[in-house]
Formats: C-alpha cells, structure tokens, sequence
C-alpha cells in the first residue's frame, strides 16, 4: 500500500504529529524524587511513629500503674494485715517447705507478750495483692498459718491456736506481700508459752520495730519475680519459728468471746493460692508477639459506567494467589481482650490478557484528466480548422482505505504494600487451645507496582509512581485464630480472615477494581 | 477527578493531581521530546526537565486555557533551551545555499515501521537542521520566530531548513522508504 505526500514537511507532519510512545518509567521516578521525596517520607512514618508512640505509652502507663498499685498496697497493707497462727495440731513444718533463710530474728528483748484472750494472730506481710481467702471449717483453719502485719501498734501477732476461729472462720484473710529479706532485721517474732493447759492459747508476737526500715526497703522489692520467692521464705521463717516455739499442740483452746474485731482474721494460704496471688498482676496485662504467613485467595470485582470496559476486564483478568506477611505485638487484658499493631506486606496481582487494535486509516486520491472540449482559434468560428488546444477536466478519485491490526499482551499486575494494623479481640482458653477474635483495620502503602493497562484502546504500562493501584488506603477485616500451645508460652496458630471490599484499589482511571480476600494463615505466638 | 478541578489541584501542589496530568500528557510528550534529541537518553532528560519546569511554573498556569497547550509549550521551550545550551558551535550566517526545491509527490510505502523510520532519520540531522525542522514543520513557527527563539538570522533559518530537507529526502530514499514520483508533466 502506497500513499502519496506533496512535499517531505507533509509526510513528517502527517506521520508524527499524532505518534506516541510510552515514556520510561525513570522518569516519573526521578521526578517523584526531586518533586515529591518530602511528602513521601512523612506519608511513611508518621503512621509508623503513631503506631510505635502508642504502644509506648501503653505499655509504659500499665507497667508503671502495676508498679504503684504494687508498692502501695504493700504499704498498706503492713498497716493492716495480720498473721494469725492458730493452733495447729501438725506442725508446720511439714507444711512449707522449709528451706528457707532464717533471716527473721528472734530476739528475746523485743517479744512482746499478748493474753492469750487476744486473737491469736500475727501481723506481718507487705502483699501485691489483697487476696482473700476464706474458709468456712473451722477445723481446716485451724491447721493454717494466717498471717497479718499491724505495723500501727508495733506489734504482730502469731496466733497459735484456735480461739478465734468461731468468730473469724468466715473472715480470716490472708494479705501477703513481698518485701526484701533484710527486713527481717526489723522484725521480731517472740513467742511465749502462755500455758500448757488446753484452754490457754499461746500467742506468738511478731513485732515491728522499725516502719521506715520496712519501708526502705520496699523500695528494693523485685516486683515480680521476689514475690513467691519472698513470700515463701517470709512465711517459712515465720513457721520455722513458730514450730520452733513449746506450742503446745492444744486443739480445745479455743476462745470464743476473744476474737478482735478490729483486726483482719486471715487463713494461712496454700502455696497454690500464694502462687496464684502473685501471678495475678502480671497474668492481668499480658503480651502476645505474634509472626503469621497467610495465603490470599482474592475475588476481583470491576466496575465502571462503560459496562464492556467493566466486562472486558472482569473477562480477561484472573485473580492469582498471593502472600501476606504480618507481625503483631498484642496487649492482652485481663487474659481476655486483645489490643495491638503490628507490621506486614502484602501483595496484590492477577492475570491478564489484552488486545491492542491498531486502526490505521489512509485515503488515496487519484487524479485523471479527461477530455471535455475543443478550443479552436477565435476567428476559425465555424471550427474548419484543427483545434488549437484541448479542455481536459481533472477528476478526484478518493478512496478511503482502513487497515487493522492486533497485538496481545499477556503479563502479570501487580502490586505490593507495607501495611500496618491495629486490631482489638476477644480470647477464649479451652485448655491448651485458645480461640481468638479479632477486628482489625490497616493502614496500606504502595510499595512496589509493575504491570500494564488497557484503558481507551490502548495499553498503558505502569510502575510504582504511575501505578493504577491506589498509593494508599485503608481495609478493614474480621479474623479468627486458633492458638494452640505446643510448648511453655509459645504458641501455634491458623488463622482465617475475611477483607470485604469496600474500597476501589484503582486510582485515576475509568475502571473500579474491588477486591473480596480471604486469608488463610499459619504463624507461631508467643506469649506471655 | 473532571477537568477544572483537576487543573486546580494541580495549582496547589496536589501530587494525585500531578500524577494524573503525568500520565495523560507524559507519553505524547515524550513523544516530542524524541524528535528533538538524538536518543531516548536524551529526550528522557528533556521529558524529566520540562515536567520540573511544569510543576514549578503551575501557578502561572492559567486555568481558562487549555492545559495540554500550556504543556506542549513549556515542553517545546525546553527543547529550545536545550539546543541552546548545548550548540557547540554558533551556526554560519550561510546565506548561499537555497536551493531551488522542487514540488515533487512522493510516495511512500505504507508500514507499521514508518513512523519509527521517520523519527530515526530526524534524530539523524544535525541538531541545528533537525530544530529548524521541527520547530517550522510542526510547531508552525515561521522563520522569524524561529530566528528570534534560537538567535540566528532568518536567512540561516531558512537556509538549515532547505539542507534539512534535503538531508531528510536522501536518507528516506537510500533507505527506500519514499520513491520521488514523476509528475504528469515528465510523464508526458
């Protein structure tokens, strides 16, 4: 096929006016760089900076609320617990283990000795906690340490015996808290053999001297892990003193009308309940980092106000699997709700297969002369004479003519994203398992883009900086997790999770995509 | 994102907006840019300068013109620019050289090809012949205006352009792409 042009300015001008070319893609990079590099930087970390400050703040104000409520419930409550040891008719030895230091003095000098109509108990302690325990038998009382501390008169009491179990059996308390051993330098602990008559109790004074020495050295309490230590051994002194002690192991001296009401009757816990009181703090606020690789399977929906450009794309593109990749930092409160953040990467792609048709249409125009007339001389007017010339008329053949032709390009879109969540939940244990629910919404950030677009009958490539995928948006999800835990604190987990669309994920064209994802994951936990 | 408003957000800095106009204009510009320099390499460069200069000047931009004007514009001064600070050698007032051009049809072979043939032989001209050309051929400048932008006589002007041409028609017709077609009168 052959076209014809008057002069090479018409030939230039009518091939190239209209040409174009798909421009490198370095160049929007560049430009980006030197245009856009500020904005982009602050798009990126000020949510990784609000996600990272408030994390820190949460767990800087419960770590520090936990740290206050421990320290002043241990003043307080060498204030007003007391240590009552009732009579017991097995020693207690054989009770705690006894193993620990004697770093609790007996000093003859400081033994206070009560009347033994007195309630026999003790005061001592600095708890965490104020766990109360309450025993309904008076029998089961009896063979239990209950320990107080009444710091306000100087003086503690060790009970050993049963008078005031009738009026104390459905109150006594037990108020523990750890407090450095050294302390056991203010403490004295007298004991006295009243009587060895049945009826006579026998009471066992710890005495407080010092406040301030007590209180200095709170200061010095390991929070968490001195507690059961601590507590152990505190009460392990005191029973190795108190056995110690010519307790005569009456079980009828039980005073009935001597109970002070002023004074806080506690049971002696077991060491399951001292253990489970000291670990209640740390078990109220608890922590969950989590690592978890999930499959995507995604539902694309295209729409547009061309409904064949929606059909077109809905046809010849196809959704493929995909990776997402997530790290999560949980707070867990009260073993129960779940609040966190974390970080992931996720990718987007699918399939596609375009036809590009190049219509070209050309015109070519044949001119032809054809002969119209005679022109004879002006004063040969009855034309006998040969003409002198010829009339030709030009005619203008036009013919327009369209030539198509069509390439298809198959590839891969594709795009990935820095996301950052935050989720809250519900926990529910059943054993070694724990089901968790969780809602989650995310913050996505284009991080890599390549593909190609077939928009107005033309493909289109694009990378990240002319990318159709949105540079940012938000997706909200619901998951559900199954955690099973294989070993101590750490954690096996799969996870399903559903992202319904809600957001077009195409930016600038014509074209809505809208994405349906269902999230298979598998990770491991560890918590604690 | 229509037209108007499109164009406002591009005024204030709106990099969506940017982007947008990127992508609509980027490729036919670029496409400009080709037939001014010699390689991809450089009119990459010319792309990435003039969409700098398009970015920076957005708020002369007049919002009742049309946009794609205004850039086809800003891209063509830069093109002009460019010659300008890279011309190693100020063009000779040759003032002899006008030959006398013939109006011959030429004939031209239909392909997918041609277009690309076209651009290859420009990026072959001198850089001179080949912004004379461009400038007169398709951005309709007349000699004067093209005198005045590149600071030459009009005499150089028109006398670039004819060589031009001719250097134009030589390579097509080695490389076979045009044939000169005998006119009626040289048939007879």
């Amino acid at each position: 096929m052959q076209k014809e042009h008057n002069n090479i300015d018409e030939l230039f001008k009518s091939e190239l006016s209209d040409f174009e070319t798909v421009a490198p893609f370095f160049v929007k990079q560049q430009l980006d760089k030197k245009l856009f590099k500020k904005k982009k930087f602050i798009l990126f970390f000020i949510p990784t900076l609000l996600c990272i400050g408030l994390i820190s703040i949460i767990l800087y104000s419960t770590t520090n609320t936990t740290k206050k409520i421990s320290q002043t419930s241990t003043q307080n409550s060498l204030k007003t617990q007391t240590i009552d040891k009732p009579n017991t008719p097995t020693p207690l030895k054989k009770k705690r283990n006894t193993n620990a230091n004697n770093n609790i003095n007996s000093t003859d000098n400081s033994h206070v000795i009560q009347n033994s109509t007195k309630p026999k108990q003790s005061n001592i302690g600095t708890p965490t906690h104020s766990t109360t325990v309450v025993k309904n038998n008076s029998k089961e009382s009896q063979n239990k340490n209950s320990i107080s501390a009444t710091p306000s008169t100087s003086s503690a009491l060790v009970g050993n015996n049963g008078l005031n179990s009738a009026k104390s059996k459905n109150k006594q308390k037990s108020t523990i808290t750890p407090f450095n051993n050294n302390v056991n330098n203010a403490i004295d602990i007298s004991k006295n053999d009243l009587s060895k008559s049945e009826n006579i109790s026998k009471t066992h004074t710890v005495s407080i001297q010092n406040d301030i020495s007590i209180n200095a050295n709170l200061d010095s309490i390991e929070i968490n892990n001195t507690k059961e230590t601590f507590i152990d051994s505190l009460s392990n002194n005191l029973q190795t003193k108190i056995a110690k002690s010519p307790i005569p192991t009456s079980k009828d001296g039980i005073n009935k009308t001597e109970t002070n009401s002023d004074s806080i009757v506690s049971a002696p816990p077991t060491d399951s309940e001292l253990h489970s009181s000291f670990t209640n703090t740390s078990k109220h606020i608890g922590y969950l980092f989590s690592w978890t690789t999930g499959l995507n399977l995604s539902n694309s929906t295209y729409s547009s106000e061309n409904s064949l450009d929606a059909n077109y794309f809905q046809a010849n593109n196809t959704d493929k699997l995909n990776f997402d990749h997530n790290i999560y930092a949980d707070l867990i409160v009260k073993d129960k709700f779940l609040i966190g953040s974390g970080i992931g990467l996720s990718k987007q792609s699918y399939a596609y297969s375009y036809d590009e048709i190049l219509t070209t249409s050309f015109t070519t125009t044949d001119t032809s002369l054809i002969f119209s007339n005679y022109i004879y001389a002006s004063n040969d007017t009855l034309q006998e004479f040969p003409p002198i010339d010829s009339i030709y008329q030009m005619t203008i053949d036009t013919t327009t003519n369209t030539s198509t032709s069509k390439t298809t390009y198959n590839g891969v879109n594709q795009a990935q994203y820095v996301h950052i969540p935050f989720q809250i939940g519900y926990l529910h244990k059943i054993n070694k398992l724990m089901i968790g629910i969780q809602a989650n919404i995310r913050y996505n950030l284009l991080y890599n883009a390549s593909g190609r677009l077939y928009e107005n009958n033309k493909i289109k490539a694009f990378d990240k900086t002319n990318s159709i995928f949105k540079t940012s948006y938000f997706d909200v999800s619901i998951k559900t997790t199954l955690y099973y835990n294989f070993y101590e604190k750490i954690f096996l987990h799969g996870s399903i999770k559903y992202t319904p669309k809600l957001n077009n994920t195409f930016q600038n064209s014509t074209i809505k995509r809208e994405l349906n994802n269902y999230q298979f994951g598998l990770g491991i936990s560890y918590k604690f | 994102m229509d037209n108007q408003n499109l164009k406002k957000k591009f005024i204030k800095g709106n990099k969506r907006a940017f982007d947008t106009i990127y992508s609509d204009y980027s490729n036919a510009m670029y496409s400009v840019c080709l037939r001014y320099t010699k390689n991809t390499d450089e009119a990459a460069d010319m792309l990435q300068n003039a969409f700098i200069k398009i970015y920076e000047n957005r708020k002369s931009f007049n919002t009742e013109f049309e946009l794609g004007s205004w850039i086809k514009r800003i891209v063509i001064n830069t093109a002009i620019d460019h010659y300008n600070k890279n011309k190693k050698m100020i063009l000779v007032q040759d003032e002899s050289y006008f030959e006398t051009e013939v109006e011959t049809t030429i004939e031209v072979e239909a392909s997918n090809q041609l277009k690309v043939q076209l651009l290859t032989t420009i990026s072959l001209l001198p850089d001179g012949y080949r912004t004379i050309f461009n400038l007169y051929v398709f951005e309709n400048l007349t000699h004067q205006e093209i005198a005045t932008h590149l600071n030459i006589s009009v005499n150089t002007s028109k006398s670039q352009l004819s060589r031009a041409r001719k250097m134009l028609k030589i390579t097509l017709e080695k490389q076979n792409i045009i044939k000169q077609k005998k006119s009626n009168a040289e048939r007879a």
